[in-house]
């Protein structure tokens, strides 16, 4: 866990009064599990994007793998990257495998990957269903499904247990945590949930208002205040964001 | 309801929906206007106007109308309302909301086109004073009519979600119906069909012979067509809240309810769910083949060029005394307003078909991570430009069909090798538009009606010598619409050909290249 496998210096979206995100520093070592923490609007979408490259950044830099990013190489470096941002992206009228089989076109991924990522995300047996048909959840497995395609070295999660059901979250939550070790991959996740990431992180950076309030371990958190609760709170501006 | 349809306004806000009457009623009077200012017509205007004026209407009413419609329905699909609504509004509310939200549009639509025509005739210096009972009457029509196709469009944008399905009922409709006022002789078929009224419903008629207008009369309308334009409003009006009623709401859109598995819904949904076991492979298609897969498209692919062919070649036979060089007078009737009036639409159904499935959701995310913008825009013309090709080959196969059947002594014409090539190099051209603006527009039906407008100053682009200005008169120039008998400067047009596509592509790849990403 020493060297970082993603930083950005002094990352900024927005001018003046509308500073979506404001020099942002992220330090984000490879092979741990990235918690990035925010209440709602704090601009966690936005700095995710802008790390894909969705985004282009008012100012500053983007390194993945050592390497700055630039609009040529951005897809090359994309390439080892998985992401899910906002809600998942499908084609409604085409069934999960066929959305799954354009992705791994676009990837260039052999078929029997898709059947792989399926079964991880348990999503086998619907794959011959429309995606409009699925719930949410289980279009949110889709999405992760996409996401796990390719046998990326960074996944890039938003707020993956959106829509989950429980045991689905916990599912999810177990999966997350084990792919640094099973499968060498660095995983950043968003969530506005202290408790998620909690359970998964062992970094976390908070982020309001568009700036980055903390970046560290969880341990270091929790010294902050009584609780790794009240030291969220008191970063974020106590209950009024939350 | 007033407070209904205020509500109705506040929804379309920014949705630019006024603007498609404006643009409509611009052009019509903008075309009328500038065919007004010759002798003939200080003589015998206020009939000219009448007699002229139902035609316009009949090109261009229809696909706005379409658009219009669209706009309407579309933005509850897209804003995933409808299941909202339904909580809130009474399911008659929500229906007659959206009829009365259209009747006022089209009624103030058709009452300004009126008063437009009465002005005009004043300024420019009519002879005489209008016969306002004829104008009345022609206000009357225009309106009904209208609101016959607005009905109809609205019911079928409110059952496909999918508003490719409504945008090509519409241009097909129109195509059948404008053509159908060309074929006298079976007045029954244009009252069959509501977009065949405007000419079905025509009291002034011409009184012409080879190239010479003689003058204008009233003439009886005795075809019975005020029966058929009241039928099917009711018929629409009725059949449509029908529908509606009968629809459920199911998450995104309406769809209707299939009563009949109704009682063993349990074990259809085991069923349906069935697995296949086959080995899961991926299939040798390009992304963007397979991202069309289960699109109506190939409707309007098929079934345009041959209400083209099917019409043009009856009015053909019809006509065999006025109409002489064989094969070349043949090619005209099928290809003159379908490669000036529909094609253009037609290809901006595809294009914005196309773009839409990166517009909905959050695909735009995916898309751009794993895909290079000059790649995506360079398929997305790809695909679009090969649909084009196959349309206008299919137009040629069936001309040729066509005139085999009518028994031509002549062998098939060879330029039509060329006319072919031609059509499509310029409908590339086409494609390189309308996929910009179907990028840049996140509507489905705006680029659309731009493409019409296109097609319509195409026209004009091609009357005042300079076709290769716009690539709309190029795929029509291209393909000989108006005269096979024409020869094109090859290098001129290729070299504009080549340069509105590049241009276009350039243009397209530097949106989407210094852009941030939108989702919905």
């Amino acid at each position: 866990m020493n060297t970082n496998i993603i930083e950005t210096d002094s990352l900024t979206k927005g001018t003046g009064r509308q500073m979506r995100v404001n020099h942002i520093d992220l330090r984000i070592p490879e092979g741990c599990v990235y918690g990035f923490l925010g209440p709602n609007g704090a601009g966690k979408t936005t700095t995710l994007k802008l790390l894909l490259g969705l985004l282009k950044p008012s100012a500053g830099t983007i390194t993945f793998f050592g390497q700055k990013m630039t609009e040529k190489n951005r897809l090359s470096i994309l390439k080892h990257t998985g992401s899910l941002i906002e809600s998942p992206s499908f084609y409604g009228h085409l069934t999960g495998l066929e959305n799954m089989q354009i992705i791994a076109k676009l990837k260039k991924v052999s078929a029997r990957e898709i059947t792989n990522v399926l079964q991880t995300v348990r999503l086998y047996d619907q794959k011959d269903k429309k995606v409009k048909q699925y719930s949410l959840g289980m279009k949110q497995r889709l999405g992760i499904a996409m996401a796990l395609l390719g046998n990326p070295r960074v996944l890039i999660l938003d707020e993956p247990t959106n829509g989950l059901d429980p045991a689905g979250i916990q599912e999810i939550r177990e999966f997350i945590k084990e792919l640094p070790i099973i499968r060498q991959i660095t995983v950043i996740v968003s969530s506005h949930l202290l408790s998620e990431i909690e359970q998964m992180a062992d970094m976390v950076g908070i982020i309001n208002h568009g700036e980055l309030i903390f970046q560290g371990t969880l341990e270091a958190l929790e010294t902050k205040g009584d609780s790794l609760e009240d030291a969220f709170l008191k970063m974020t501006g106590g209950r009024e964001s939350l | 309801m007033i407070y209904y349809l205020s509500l109705e306004l506040k929804k379309t806000k920014r949705r630019g929906i006024w603007l498609v009457l404006a643009v409509l009623f611009l052009v019509i009077t903008a075309w009328a206007g500038r065919n007004m200012n010759n002798e003939r017509f200080l003589e015998q205007g206020w009939l000219m106007a009448l007699f002229n004026v139902p035609l316009l209407n009949a090109i261009l009413i229809p696909t706005a109308i379409a658009v219009f419609a669209s706009r309407i329905i579309d933005l509850e699909h897209k804003g995933n309302t409808w299941k909202m609504l339904g909580t809130l509004q009474s399911k008659f509310d929500i229906y007659i909301t959206k009829v009365l939200y259209g009747m006022t549009a089209i009624l103030i639509f058709s009452l300004l086109e009126l008063i437009a025509f009465l002005v005009m005739g004043y300024v420019v210096g009519f002879k005489g004073t209008p016969d306002l009972w004829a104008y009345g009457l022609f206000f009357v029509q225009t309106f009904v009519i209208s609101f016959n196709l607005y009905l109809l469009q609205m019911i079928v944008s409110l059952i496909f979600s999918n508003q490719a399905v409504a945008l090509c009922t519409g241009l097909c409709g129109s195509m059948a119906g404008l053509f159908l006022m060309y074929v006298p002789q079976w007045p029954l078929l244009r009252n069959i069909i509501p977009w065949g009224h405007y000419g079905a419903s025509m009291f002034v008629g011409m009184d012409a012979e080879r190239n010479h207008i003689n003058g204008f009369y009233y003439m009886d309308q005795d075809n019975g067509c005020v029966f058929f334009i009241i039928g099917w409003f009711f018929l629409l009006l009725i059949g449509g809240w029908f529908i509606f009623q009968h629809m459920d709401t199911d998450g995104y859109h309406f769809h209707l309810k299939r009563h009949s598995q109704h009682g063993n819904t349990k074990t259809t949904v085991s069923t349906s769910v069935s697995m296949s076991h086959k080995p899961v492979k991926i299939p040798h298609l390009p992304v963007e083949l397979m991202k069309i897969k289960r699109t109506p498209i190939w409707i309007a692919f098929l079934v345009l060029p041959l209400i083209s062919a099917l019409i043009g070649t009856a009015n053909y036979l019809n006509n065999l005394e006025l109409l002489k060089s064989t094969w070349h007078s043949l090619w005209t009737q099928h290809s003159l307003f379908f490669c000036y009036f529909f094609m253009p639409p037609l290809v901006g159904v595809y294009a914005s078909y196309l773009w839409r499935l990166e517009h909905n959701g959050s695909n735009w995310n995916m898309v751009l991570v794993n895909t290079s913008a000059w790649r995506l825009v360079f398929d997305k013309i790809a695909v679009c430009a090969a649909i084009t090709s196959l349309t206008l080959a299919w137009l040629c196969l069936l001309y040729i069909i066509c005139g085999l059947y009518i028994g031509f002594a002549e062998p098939i014409p060879v330029e039509l090798a060329e006319w072919l090539f031609c059509g499509v190099l310029g409908g590339v051209a086409v494609c390189a538009i309308q996929c910009f603006l179907s990028l840049v527009i996140r509507s489905f039906a705006i680029p659309i009606g731009m493409a019409l407008l296109g097609g319509f100053t195409g026209l004009a682009a091609t009357a005042g010598g300079r076709y290769h200005l716009l690539p709309y008169s190029l795929m029509s120039m291209g393909m000989r619409a108006n005269n096979p008998n024409l020869t094109v400067d090859m290098a001129v047009f290729i070299s504009y050909s080549v340069f509105f596509i590049i241009l276009f592509y350039s243009l397209s790849v530097w949106y989407i290249g210094c852009h941030d990403v939108k989702t919905q």
